[in-house]
This record gives C-alpha cells, sequence and structure tokens, in this order.
C-alpha cells in the first residue's frame, strides 16, 4: 500500500509540538497532506494542537498518573499502520527518543534523529543532521517509509500565523503495551524549566570560571542583560554546577540566540555547534587563541574576574540614563 | 545476574580531517572504544559486583574492530569475556541493521537477564540503537537510565528526564541505555590489562547469527561534510577591563542585542 | 629491531594519561608548586589505578612490570606531572632495595603500605662532607641488646619528613675500607630523636627535601636491612635503576618542553609572521626534537639491556650524564623559544627549567658519571 502524503506528529511536550506543527506543514506544502497531531493528554490539550495549526488531531487519551508517556508506542504502531502516513516527526526529549527508536523498530523503518533540517530531492525526502561530535554535518536519505523523524527543541519556529482550521478530535484506540514497567515515583528535578531554545539572549559559562560561587557574578549580569544563563557541558554533568537542561553543545541544548556571550568558554566543537547560529557572537576569554574567540563577532582577551564586573558596572550605568 | 553489556568501536570523532573539498576523512583516525560505552560497561561490571554474576561484552561492526589491542582494551575494563562479530558487510550499517545484528547476538548467547548500552556512540551519537534493540528483543526498554538496583526478580531504575527523574521498577529481561550520569568509567590497571589476554573471545561471523546476506540498510547516506563555518566580524576588543566593558556595550548597543 | 612498544604497554600508558589529565593537571601541578605543597591527593590516585603496584612483587599486592615498563611509566609521569615522576623516581631505589634485602616483616609493611599509598621510602645518605664522597659519612649504628641506637646528620634527605621511613645509612668507623663498613637501617620516621630542617631549594618545590638530625635514636635490631656492612653493594645494586627512572621523568619533561615550544612558536605572531616561520627558531627547535629523540632511544637501550640481564655498569653512567644535560638544555632552549612568556612564573616552562637543573647533580652528578664511564671504556679498549 503506498503511503499517503500526511504528516504524523507527536510530543509529550506541547511548546515542542507547536514546532513539530510548523515543520510538518514544511513537508506537507510538498506532499499535498495533512498535518496530524497525535496527543497524549487531557483534551484541552488536544484543543490545543488544533490553535497550533494542526490540521487533524488524534487524541491518545489521557495518560493515568501511574503509566508512562513511553506505553503510547504500541497505539501510536497501530495507528501509524492504519493510516500510513509519510513521515512521522517526534519531539527528541528523552521520552521522544525512546518512542521514535521503539517505533521504527517496530515497524521496520528508519529513524532519523536530530534532524536540522529536511530537503526534497525529487518526491525523496532528505534530512540533515550532525555527527561526529559536531565535526560534520551528515545528509542521509531514508529508504523506508513512513519516514520517522526527531527533531530538537528551537530547530523549527513555532509559526504564529498558522489558522485554525478544524477542530474535530478523533479518538485512538489504545493498544496496550505487552510489558509494563511500574513507575514507583516521579521526582522534580532542580533547575526549574529553562527553555534555552527560545532565549533571545544567553549568558553561557564555562571551565574559566573558577568555582561556584562565581556563578552569582554570572547571574548578575545575565539578569542586567535579561539573558538567560548556560553552561558547557562539564560544569553540569561533571561539576553539577547546573543542571542538564542549561547546557549548550551538541548532546544538549541547542540554540539560537541573538546574543551569545560565553565566559571562560574554549570554545570545543561539541559545545560551538550548539550556539553557532547564534546571531551576534561575544568571548571574554583570558587566551586570545581560545577556539572561540576565531568564531565570535566580539572578544575580550582579559581575566573575567575584572572585565565581568565592569560590564556590570556598565550595563548598570547605561540602564541608569 | 548475566548481563550483556554493547560496546561500539569507532573513529575517534576528533580525529576527523576536512579534505579541501570539505568531504570528511576518517582513514587516519584511531579506533576506540565509544567513551558513553565505556560508562555502560562500568555500570555493568558494578552491577556484577554487587550481585554476582557475569558480564558479556558485545561488540558488532567491520573487519577492523577485530584487533588485539581494541579487544584488551575491551576486556581490562572488566567484562568476563567478549563477543565481536566483524563482518565488512558491517561497514557503516545503520542503526536498524546494528540492533538487529545484536539483537540475534544476545538471542545466541542467551539466557541474558539485562543488556546495557550507552546512551549513544562516540561517533554518530543517534542515541538509538539500544532503544530499537530492546524493541526487537520485545523486552522493557528505556534510555537515560542514571542509576541501577537490583531488587528481587526486577531492577529498580532511575531515569532522567528533562524536568523530573523517573523512578521504576523494571522486569527482567530487560535492556536499558545509560546516561554518562551513571558512573564514572574506572581506568585499566595492569593487572587488568595482563588479565584482559587470557579472557575469552568468541568470534561470530553474520553466518553463526542466520544473517548471512547481511542485513538491508534503512538509510543511505547522500553526504558527509564539514560544517559551515558562519562568518564572523572577529573584533577583538583591547583595552582595561573598564574600556573593554565600554566599548563592548556600544558595540553591542549598535547590533540592538540589549 | 622492534621499536613498537607491546599492546599492554599501550593500553597502560593510555590508561595513565587519563589518569594524570584528570587527577594531576597542569593546572593543580603550578598551583601546587607555587604553594610549596606536596601533591599528596594525585599520589594516591596513582596508588588507586595500580600505578604503585608495578614491580612490586605479587604477594604484597603488586603487579608484575619490567623495567621497559617501569622506565615508560616513569617518562609518561615526567611528561604529565613532573613532580610525580620525580617522587616516584626517588623511590625507586629504596623499594627495591627492601625487595631484595629486606626481611619477610620489612617487606610486607613497607611493600603492602606503599602499594597502598604510602609515600616512597626517603633515602638518607648524604651528609654535610659527604656527597659524592658517600662513604665519608659518619652516622654510626650502635647495637644494644635488640635495639640500635642511630646517630648522625643527613643532608638534602628528600621526603624524608612526610614519608613513613628512612632508609638511613651508617658506617662502621673501625672498618679499613670503607666501602665495606656501610649498613643500612629502616627508620621509621616517628622515632623519637629525629628533628627535621626543611630546606630552601630552587626548583622541586613540592618535594620537600630536609636536612635530619638524628640524636640517639632507637629502633629494633631487626630493622637491619640485608647484611651488616654490605649496606654500600646493596645500595649500588640500584643505583642504575634509579638513575634510569630519573633520567625517564627528565625526558618526560624534555618533551613536555617541546610541545609548549613548538605551540608557542606556531602561534606567537612577531613582524607580521608566527615566530615558528623564521630559521633562527626551527633550527632550535630541530636541535631540541633530535635531543629529546635520543634522549628517548638511549633510555629505553639502557632499560632493554637491563631486562635482558646484561650489565650496564657504565652505559647508565653515560646514559645518564647525557640525559641530564640535554634536558637541561632543552628546558633552557623552550625558554628562550618562549621569550617574555617563558621567564614568568605563569607559565610551566619556568618550573621545568628549574626542576631539571637538579638532574645534573641529584641522583649521581655529572662529573661522577665520568668518573664511572671513562675508566671502563679504557679497561674494555685495553681486553680487546
Amino acid at each position: 500500500m503506498a503511503a499517503n502524503t500526511d504528516i504524523f506528529l507527536f510530543s509529550e511536550k506541547p511548546v515542542l509540538q507547536a514546532e513539530l506543527i510548523s515543520a510538518a506543514h514544511t513537508l506537507t506544502a510538498q506532499t499535498g497532506g495533512q498535518v496530524i497531531a497525535l496527543v497524549l493528554g487531557p483534551r484541552p490539550d488536544a484543543e490545543l494542537a488544533f490553535k497550533q495549526g494542526a490540521q487533524q488531531v488524534f487524541w491518545l487519551g489521557e495518560l493515568p498518573p501511574d503509566r508512562l508517556v513511553d506505553d503510547v508506542v504500541p497505539t501510536i504502531a497501530a495507528a501509524v499502520q492504519t493510516h500510513q502516513p509519510f513521515g512521522v516527526l517526534i519531539g527528541a526529549t528523552v521520552r521522544g527518543r525512546a518512542v521514535a527508536g521503539r517505533l521504527s523498530a517496530r515497524l521496520g523503518v528508519a529513524a532519523l534523529t536530530d534532524v536540522l533540517e529536511f530537503q526534497w530531492e525529487k518526491e525523496n525526502l532528505l534530512a540533515r543532521h550532525m555527527v561526529f561530535g559536531g565535526g560534520a554535518v551528515r545528509v542521509d536519505r531514508p529508504l523506508t517509509q513512513p519516514v520517522i523523524a526527531t527533531i530538537g527543541s528551537g530547530i523549527f519556529d513555532a509559526s504564529t500565523s498558522l489558522t485554525e482550521t478544524s477542530d474535530t478530535i478523533q479518538s485512538i484506540d489504545w493498544v496496550e503495551p505487552a510489558w509494563q514497567a511500574k513507575l514507583i515515583e516521579r521526582r522534580a528535578r532542580g533547575g526549574g524549566s529553562v527553555n534555552l531554545a527560545i532565549a533571545k539572549r544567553v549568558v553561557c559559562l564555562g571551565r574559566g570560571v573558577a568555582q561556584q560561587e562565581d556563578l552569582a557574578m554570572i547571574e548578575e549580569l545575565a539578569q542586567i542583560l535579561s539573558a538567560e544563563v548556560a553552561c558547557t557541558r562539564p560544569l553540569a554533568e561533571g561539576l553539577g554546577w547546573l543542571p542538564r537542561e542549561r547546557y549548550i553543545g551538541i548532546s544538549g541544548a541547542m540554540i539560537k540566540p541573538d546574543l551569545y556571550l560565553g565566559i571562560g568558554v574554549s570554545g570545543q566543537a561539541q559545545h560551538t555547534i550548539g550556539m553557532s547560529e547564534s546571531r551576534v557572537v561575544v568571548a571574554i576569554n583570558k587566551d586570545r587563541n581560545a577556539p572561540l574567540v576565531a568564531q565570535s563577532d566580539y572578544a575580550i582577551e582579559g581575566d573575567l574576574y575584572q572585565v565581568v564586573p565592569a560590564l556590570i558596572r556598565t550595563l548598570k550605568a547605561r540602564k541608569g540614563k | 545476574m548475566k548481563i550483556v553489556v554493547c560496546a561500539k568501536l569507532a573513529p575517534d570523532a576528533s580525529d576527523i580531517e576536512v579534505r579541501s573539498d570539505g568531504t570528511i576523512s576518517l582513514e587516519r583516525a584511531e579506533w576506540r572504544i565509544g567513551s558513553f560505552d565505556l560508562q555502560a560497561i562500568e555500570a555493568a561490571v558494578r552491577l556484577r559486583e554487587l550481585n554476582g554474576g557475569s558480564v558479556t561484552a558485545l561488540s558488532v561492526g567491520p573487519l577492523r574492530i577485530n584487533n588485539s589491542k581494541l579487544r584488551k582494551d575491551l576486556l581490562s575494563r572488566g567484562p568476563d569475556e567478549l563477543v565481536l562479530v566483524a563482518d565488512d558487510k558491517l561497514l557503516n550499517a545503520d542503526t536498524s541493521v546494528t540492533a538487529r545484528v545484536l539483537a540475534a547476538a544476545v538471542q545466541k548467547i542467551g539466557g541474558i537477564d539485562l543488556v546495557l548500552t550507552g546512551e549513544g556512540s562516540s561517533d554518530l551519537y543517534f542515541q538509538q540503537a539500544g532503544l530499537q534493540l530492546g524493541e526487537l528483543l520485545e523486552q522493557p526498554v528505556f534510555n537515560a537510565v542514571s542509576r541501577i538496583e537490583a531488587a528481587g526478580g526486577s531492577l529498580n531504575v532511575e531515569r532522567s528526564l528533562e524536568n523530573e527523574t523517573e523512578v521504576l521498577d523494571v522486569p527482567l529481561p530487560a535492556v536499558l541505555a545509560v546516561t554518562t550520569d551513571i558512573h564514572t568509567p574506572r581506568l585499566p590497571n595492569m593487572k587488568e590489562i595482563l588479565l584482559a589476554s587470557r579472557k575469552p573471545v568468541l568470534e561470530w561471523t553474520l553466518e553463526d547469527l542466520a544473517l548471512a546476506d547481511g542485513e538491508k540498510q534503512r538509510v543511505e547516506t547522500v553526504s558527509l561534510r564539514a560544517p559551515h563555518p558562519v562568518e564572523r566580524k572577529r573584533i577583538l576588543i583591547e583595552g582595561s577591563a573598564e574600556e573593554a566593558a565600554e566599548a563592548l556595550t556600544a558595540y553591542l548597543s549598535k547590533e540592538g542585542v540589549l | 629491531m622492534d621499536f613498537k612498544w607491546t599492546e599492554e604497554q599501550e593500553l597502560l600508558i593510555q590508561s595513565l594519561e587519563e589518569l594524570l589529565q584528570r587527577e594531576a593537571p597542569e593546572s593543580l601541578m603550578a598551583e601546587l608548586d607555587a604553594k610549596h605543597e606536596f601533591p599528596f591527593k594525585s599520589w594516591q590516585a596513582l596508588a588507586d589505578n595500580g600505578i604503585l603496584a608495578l614491580g612490586i612483587p605479587e604477594e604484597y599486592g603488586g603487579v608484575p612490570a619490567d623495567i621497559t615498563t617501569l622506565t615508560l611509566v616513569c617518562e609518561t609521569l615526567g611528561k604529565y606531572a613532573l613532580p610525580l615522576g620525580i617522587i616516584y623516581s626517588l623511590g625507586i631505589i629504596t623499594i627495591r632495595d627492601i625487595i631484595q634485602f629486606g626481611s619477610e616483616e620489612i617487606k610486607a609493611e613497607v611493600l603492602g603500605g606503599f602499594v597502598r599509598g604510602d609515600l616512597p621510602v626517603a633515602l638518607g645518605i648524604t651528609e654535610p662532607q659527604a656527597g659524592s664522597d658517600a662513604a665519608a659519612m659518619k652516622a654510626t649504628a650502635q647495637i644494644d641488646g635488640d635495639d640500635v641506637i642511630l646517630n648522625g646528620q643527613k643532608m638534602y634527605c628528600t621526603l624524608s619528613k612526610i614519608a613513613k621511613y628512612i632508609l638511613f645509612m651508617t658506617r662502621d668507623s673501625q672498618g679499613a675500607n670503607p666501602y665495606a663498613s656501610i649498613s643500612m637501617w629502616l627508620l621509621p620516621t616517628d622515632t623519637p630523636g629525629l628533628r627535621f630542617n626543611l630546606l630552601n631549594k630552587v626548583g622541586w618545590w613540592t618535594v620537600p627535601t630536609y636536612e635530619v638530625f638524628i640524636e640517639n635514636a632507637r629502633v629494633p635490631r631487626k630493622n637491619l636491612v640485608g647484611q651488616y656492612n654490605s649496606g654500600w653493594p646493596q645500595l649500588m645494586a640500584n643505583f642504575e635503576i634509579e638513575r634510569l627512572a630519573l633520567c625517564a621523568a627528565s625526558v618526560g619533561a624534555a618533551e613536555a618542553a617541546l610541545d609548549d615550544s613548538l605551540s608557542y612558536a606556531n602561534r606567537r605572531v612577531q613582524f607580521g609572521n608566527p615566530i615558528g616561520s623564521y630559521q633562527a627558531v626551527q633550527h632550535i627547535l630541530t636541535d631540541m626534537a633530535i635531543k629529546n629523540e635520543n634522549m628517548r632511544n638511549y633510555i629505553y637501550k639502557i632499560a632493554w639491556m637491563m631486562d635482558q640481564g646484561m650489565s650496564v655498569r657504565h652505559e647508565h653512567a653515560m646514559c645518564k650524564l647525557y640525559v641530564a644535560r640535554a634536558a637541561c638544555e632543552v628546558t633552557d632552549s623552550a625558554m628562550q623559544i618562549m621569550g617574555g612568556l617563558g621567564y614568568m612564573m605563569d607559565h610551566r616552562v619556568q618550573r621545568l627549567w628549574r626542576d631539571i637543573r637538579l638532574m645534573r647533580i641529584g641522583g649521581g652528578t655529572d662529573e661522577i658519571m665520568y668518573n664511572i664511564a671513562g675508566p671502563q671504556l679504557l679497561k674494555q679498549a685495553r681486553k680487546g
């Protein structure tokens, strides 16, 4: 049976869902099909998908509090097998990756991960993503259908111009998974929810910042700039100074802010790949030969413990005017 | 507990060379155990230390992975034995092929309670192999696992999500992809390095796994190039901290980012 | 002739390099040097990862390792964390003397502790009036029942106060031949009667050196290591490997100095070009590289000979002589290449320069190395 031209999308995060809907529209512009959101959650979430621009909504129902998002895999698989969409876009969260991987194995198709851009080669869809720790860009052609792709936060912009064209929610029968893991507990993680992907300005600290106490100074600078605080991977994972969702890099957040200010950040490829599309890049580093300096628009070679306070003073004075 | 830990032997991404036409060469890259896989190996070895049983390292790939030094490197990190499936039909195998070969190998080893994989391979980092493997084995499978504890006939598992940690009771047999949070891998000492060459290595072909024709790829790579560098202004601001701060503020104001 | 390392050696060094980058990064070494602080945590990390177990007999928790492997370890330590290379090398003579000549009780106590992370046993040999002329020592040992009473003053006794033991050399003044009158004792540093005076050196700041005053220090007689009056040949048995280890650490440091110089020459722009593009600089760098290559070949040839059980009586002295001077020249050239920056305390080249300078003096001076080699060369020529 030839696949039809619709695009399915799924993300347990409404913000990411909006971006996937936008991405799906760029694809259906070529395929001529419909953008169909698969929604797991209470009914208002399903209604939201329409407002975000989905043309159809398949409502998977609300997940009971003791169940896992991953349990949705057999249900989505059944929906795919019934409907035969052209592609399935899944938000690249931890759960999203799990759903995509399991779905692809179940359906016997390829999964393309962390897609940065889709390209068309006649009727073939191509996907571009990073490999080799940010050192290379690879374009892949899936040889199977549907095309399952995961897309990270901030890669596609949620569209504000899509109008609601329908509001008829379709219910999908739940397929009970063959195995279950028991949910014992959900524990909130410190750090709250920050979405670096939508931050307009980001102040990022790297190894050049000597100790955790110095975070206060960086936070003060970020506050004056109305910026989010981010860091390189070692500060989040190794040192645990900041929660994981604040680190920028190939295995962390990929951001496109108007301003990126790297403080004591050397600029390893695995990090810069996460911010290289920032509009304006500033580097403050004691070594002018640090890789980030060559990849910046403005750089100050100096002791951050002098420069950052000076910058805070200058910006405060400017605000005062 | 009988544990299999999957490790990918792949070219070191930091050794990539960019040719003048922008394409990528890995010819001179040294092949290594993936850094994320080292964490999975450490997790497996610690589970064995606490709960008894055995750890079998499993690696699939092209003929190149069947290399004396790589074998010793893997075995010096704690596994009791190594299963290698080395065949050039697996050169540039896509994730689905890798997962299918891993599944066949795990089933051939038999009697496995737990399969561990790393977060992703160190070269491609698609973060998929473990998930696809679990689904093919029709076993419970979870990614982002940051803690594993044996609890009777099942596992108490912590999974690190973006905003929360899920604590799960996972029935065995299962497949888990661990995060970098899980353990700092121990460094092999000379004793382990010397012992490594005495541990058993099983070399299986695709025929042994009844996959003689290889497995069909589901992805074709169209191009592999160095990323386009974004043109930057590269203005180096000199002067004292105060002067530099003033100059930067002026620039940023003009850029409209303040 | 195969110049390749075994796979086991390659894996060991790979692991050690990663360990040093984690536990003894340059920033830490620089900080400890500036503060004159011993790298306790890094040393313990070496123990925890089995490095100190190398070459120690298995019954005491050790792992077999040939001299070539030990040399490789010293070179690697010297390259990434010279202080650790120095400390490790200093320990080799005393630890091996204990292995070869110590009683079971002494071995179990000292070697087991070393593998677990105790500091090396310090060597108490030099005295104010006895340096190169070591046999002119005056320290005494007087038997008193089941004990022995030790008296004397030792100079340039590195580690001593912070180590658990000193291998204390005494001389029987009655003996006609001084080299047959020296005895070796295991002296715990917490024995009453010991006083330590810290000495202020130009380099080796993280490795403290003391003047030690021993006044009626009483230890059990069974703390005799080996035979009475056999102390000198016992020490001599391990001078060679000690010197080789110090050489290897020096070679590592010279490699670090060359790496810094090459990196700098590529980046430093003067008169519109990187200074590495100028021939004058290239000549210096090439000479440095040749010396490093020579030093490396020399130490591994000596290590190989020792592993084969061959005599290296004068060969090792020639090697030490060459390496000490060449390493000094390389670190000095590195400072020249790096110019003003090389003279700044901020950069490690000055530390390498200061630390390496001692190699021409400690472990046997250049002049003594000539004294060993010269006569042997002529003797060999006469035989032929």
